[in-house]
């Protein structure tokens, strides 16, 4: 093992001490979040052959995939770094850019993944680096001028992006040599991208790092003089939920076959803000359930179209005001009803 | 171990700490006392990097710069604040965990990694945690979310929470403040275990002079801002000095 | 010349248009603490109105301005009762979140109201225009220079004279102290939110005859405001002049430099100032950098 520490944090290498039954681990180690996670994906995989059938059904499908990376990446910011940024509809047109050039000029869809990820990575922490010494409010507002300015970039950037004639011949991602055709087979492959995400999040949830990022986010100062690096803990989740937003506009860019500056607006941040609100913000499922929730249900109020935003925003108040925790906290507060009811 | 020279702290038109020296030597307990708004608690925060400071600071013979917060703590100095600061939504052993100042295997990229390597360490670590709680008379309440505990229980996981951190000198934020006769009994009795048991070397700030007295080697006392007496406990009492600037000058006006 | 007066005139006007809807904010701000991230969308309430009174109930053009202004008031005072009392406890993002989806029940109660496509509001002077130095300058220009003049002298007075305007100055300058020393915040609050909705609205009705009313009229505009905002240092007089000093900036370099990049120096002014100077907008309460 090889730990570089100093005398008083080396573990000793002679026989265990005493026994670690009497020792529970935090609560974070304690869930079987690998099997759950487990269930989730497979029944991911299972939902298309139940559901989808239809273009417009398997369509429906990868949306719903594509925002749910987006909104795990928004989690990661927000409640993991605990930054707000209205900045997630830029770095989801920056992904899709991105990678549409990369993979032109690169060698195919992997290589504009790629070069998407750490392109959104680095403008995301070069945000948050400089500026770190914002109140939140006002780093919210900075990122929504960032955003704004990367948009405007975007518009008259036009040899990279083509504007609002958009781009086209994007290349189709392909896996082992096969090309994924269909946007049923994307699925799949987006399946496979939310999941390893996924995994990111649970090995970061059951680390170290997740105490102490819960500290340095609400108790900074303390954190410090705790010999923490808060910021830095910070920096790092903050630039890791940027680049799996930049994932996300690859994804969506190499599913369509075209798209252009229309698709990219701060509707979008709105929209990835209510699933995260309404999935649960403090669960790592909450983007993904809410994602879901928000695809799915307009597709159901048919007729409502024209209520869809206000319902929206009356969603995000209720939420806001009254259940803070969302839908992933239900099964907490349901379990307080019924043991309240229990008790009787 | 720890030298502070000339330290000056300035807010606005106020000068809360004015060329305040002094030394902590290992082991030492030392008190800092003062009226309200002597600057003791002002000091600590300069010392930590939580205000600006100028003047100099040396831990251990290194030179120290002072202003970035937490660096002191990597050299072995820890503090507590006035008000017990544990995070509420954690448990009790968490919060104790977030003490460690070493950083072996706490980075993201180990957590992905070297998981198996991680969980070794943490395991390790949480062992340690839990002899911490049990040294602070918290040993059954290592699940119990912080914000549970009763005001007392905070301060004393305060206290676990350095206690694990293994500091050489602890710097003590009134540790007393809102503890009743008997909570403050025993964590005199807490701090003379530790003291007896080879522990850190410390700095009270605190209002509470018995508090002090059964603990301390040397006291040193500050007035708006500036040290006006240093020594052992009796002697510091005796000094007219610092008799006035606690009851104000009763007699002088003869 | 001409060309000059007239954008400078243009630059003069959008400037009017910034600082009523930053001085908003920024009287909101300082009451309350709270960044009302609705404070475009009222604006865009504020021209809708106008519109349904004028082109749509065939109403008079001053009248329309006492009914934006009373229809705008208690829209800050619901706005006040649904997105800020019940949140007064919880952390400042909080309330910033629920504005935001607030301002965004606004522009879709006004689509549905009125549907999504760019209505006109007629200026009351027509078209006519006034010269001044040989340039044409519209007279709806002059009316909202001067408009913005009116109610920046009332403010002031207001805020050095009046009660209201002290209890909200001490509320600015320590807040726990001035609620210790008796300011009732839950009276004060609707008051100032219905204010400073009556300022958005005032801006909405003057800006609406010269551009489209559309739904998304005041959220594009509330940038702007922010970075006047910040870079006037959320201070009343600050606030104004840099609404002006940004409009008039933007004016001339669209004019003489690009016209390609003119919506983009707010959000320059805004990461400019953000990154260089933050620690001027983040209240230093005791020197602790927390």
């Amino acid at each position: 093992m090889s730990v570089s520490d100093t005398h008083s944090a080396a573990p000793p290498l002679e026989a265990r001490p005493s026994p670690l039954r009497r020792v529970i681990p935090p609560p974070a180690y304690q869930r079987r979040q690998w099997l759950f996670l487990a269930i989730v994906l497979i029944a991911g995989s299972l939902v298309p052959s139940v559901y989808g059938g239809t273009p417009y059904r398997d369509g429906l499908l990868a949306e719903i995939m594509i925002n749910a990376v987006l909104a795990l990446g928004f989690y990661w910011c927000f409640s993991l770094a605990g930054q707000f940024t209205f900045g997630v509809f830029a770095m989801y047109a920056a992904g899709a850019y991105i990678s549409v050039w990369g993979a032109k000029h690169f060698g195919g869809f992997w290589s504009g993944l790629l070069l998407a990820a750490v392109g959104t990575a680095l403008i995301g922490g070069l945000t948050r680096l400089i500026f770190a010494k914002l109140s939140p409010i006002y780093f919210a507002i900075a990122t929504m001028a960032i955003g704004g300015l990367m948009l405007i970039l975007f518009r008259e950037w036009v040899s990279f992006t083509g504007g609002y004639n958009g781009i086209g011949d994007i290349a189709i991602p392909s896996v082992f040599g096969d090309q994924l055709a269909t946007v049923h087979q994307r699925y799949y492959l987006m399946l496979g991208v939310l999941g390893l995400f996924l995994v990111l999040t649970i090995c970061l949830l059951r680390s170290p790092v997740m105490r102490e990022l819960t500290m340095s986010r609400d108790k900074g100062p303390v954190a410090a003089s705790a010999g923490l690096k808060p910021r830095h803990l910070q920096l790092v989740a903050f630039t890791v939920g940027s680049a799996m937003q930049g994932v996300a506009g690859s994804l969506y860019a190499h599913n369509s076959g075209y798209f252009s500056l229309e698709s990219f607006s701060i509707d979008i941040s709105l929209s990835v803000l209510l699933m995260v609100l309404l999935g649960g913000m403090g669960s790592m499922y909450g983007p993904v359930i809410g994602a879901a929730v928000i695809i799915y249900l307009p597709e159901q109020l048919r007729g409502a179209q024209k209520y869809s935003e206000l319902i929206y925003a009356g969603l995000v108040l209720l939420i806001v005001v009254a259940f803070p925790g969302g839908i992933a906290d239900a099964r907490r507060i349901v379990g307080k009803w019924l043991s309240r009811a229990r008790s009787k | 171990m720890l030298e502070a020279s000339d330290i000056t702290v300035r807010f606005g038109g106020v000068t809360a700490v004015d060329g305040v020296s002094l030394t902590v030597a290992d082991h030492e307990i030392v008190g800092l006392i003062g009226p309200n708004g002597s600057g003791k608690s002002t000091f600590i925060n300069a010392i930590t990097g939580l205000v600006r400071a100028e003047g100099s600071l040396k831990i251990n013979g290194e030179s120290i710069r002072l202003g970035h917060q937490g660096q002191v703590a990597r050299k072995g100095v820890l503090r507590t604040f006035q008000t017990p600061q544990v995070h509420d939504a954690l448990t009790c052993l968490e919060n104790v965990l977030i003490g460690l100042p070493q950083r072996n295997l706490r980075t993201l990229p180990a957590a992905c990694f070297r998981r198996r390597a991680m969980m070794k360490v943490e395991r390790w670590r949480w062992e340690g945690a839990y002899e911490a709680l049990r040294f602070a008379g918290l040993g059954g309440a290592q699940d119990m979310l912080a914000g549970a505990l009763t005001y007392g229980a905070r301060r004393r996981l305060e206290l676990a929470r350095a206690y694990f951190g293994k500091p050489q000198l602890l710097l003590l934020d009134e540790p007393a403040a809102g503890l009743n006769q008997r909570e403050t009994q025993g964590l005199v009795e807490l701090l003379i275990k530790w003291r007896d048991a080879g522990g850190p070397a410390l700095l009270l700030v605190e209002h509470k002079i018995d508090f002090l007295e059964s603990l301390c080697h040397r006291m040193i006392v500050l007035e708006l801002g500036k040290q006006i007496a240093s020594g052992e406990p009796a002697q510091v009492w005796a000094e007219p000095k610092v008799i006035d600037a606690y009851l104000g000058s009763l007699v002088t006006d003869a | 010349m001409e060309r000059f007066i007239a954008i400078f005139t243009s630059g003069l006007t959008q400037g009017s248009v910034y600082a009523l809807i930053a001085l908003g904010i920024v009287l909101l701000q300082n009451a309350t603490g709270v960044i009302n991230f609705a404070q475009g969308d009222l604006m865009t309430l504020g021209a809708y109105v106008g519109f349904w009174f004028v082109v749509q109930h065939h109403g008079g053009q001053i009248l329309m301005y006492g009914v934006v202004i009373v229809v705008l008031f208690c829209a800050g005072v619901l706005l006040e009762r649904i997105g800020y009392a019940p949140l007064r406890k919880r952390e400042p993002l909080t309330i910033v979140i629920s504005t935001f989806a607030l301002g965004l029940a606004i522009r879709s109660a006004l689509i549905v109201w009125q549907g999504s496509d760019p209505l006109n509001l007629p200026s009351p002077f027509g078209n006519k225009t006034v010269t001044i130095f040989g340039a044409e300058i519209p007279r709806q220009a002059i009316l909202t220079i001067g408009v913005t003049i009116v109610v920046g002298i009332a403010l002031y007075l207001l805020f050095q004279r009046s009660s209201i305007g002290r209890q909200v100055r001490a509320l600015a300058a320590d807040r726990e102290t001035a609620i210790l020393q008796g300011i009732r915040v839950n009276r004060l609050s609707p008051l100032i939110f219905g204010l400073s909705a009556t300022l958005a609205g005032i801006a909405g009705v003057l800006v609406a005859p010269v551009v489209a009313v559309s739904p998304a009229l005041g959220f594009g505009l509330l940038l702007s405001a922010f970075a006047a905002v910040i870079l006037g240092g959320e201070r009343l007089g600050g606030v104004a002049f840099a609404a002006v000093f940004i409009a008039l900036f933007q004016a001339l370099a669209t004019a003489y430099v690009s016209p390609k990049f003119s919506d983009a120096y707010p959000f320059l002014v805004i990461v400019l100032v953000l990154a260089v100077r933050p620690q001027g907008l983040v209240r230093v309460a005791t020197g602790v950098r927390f």
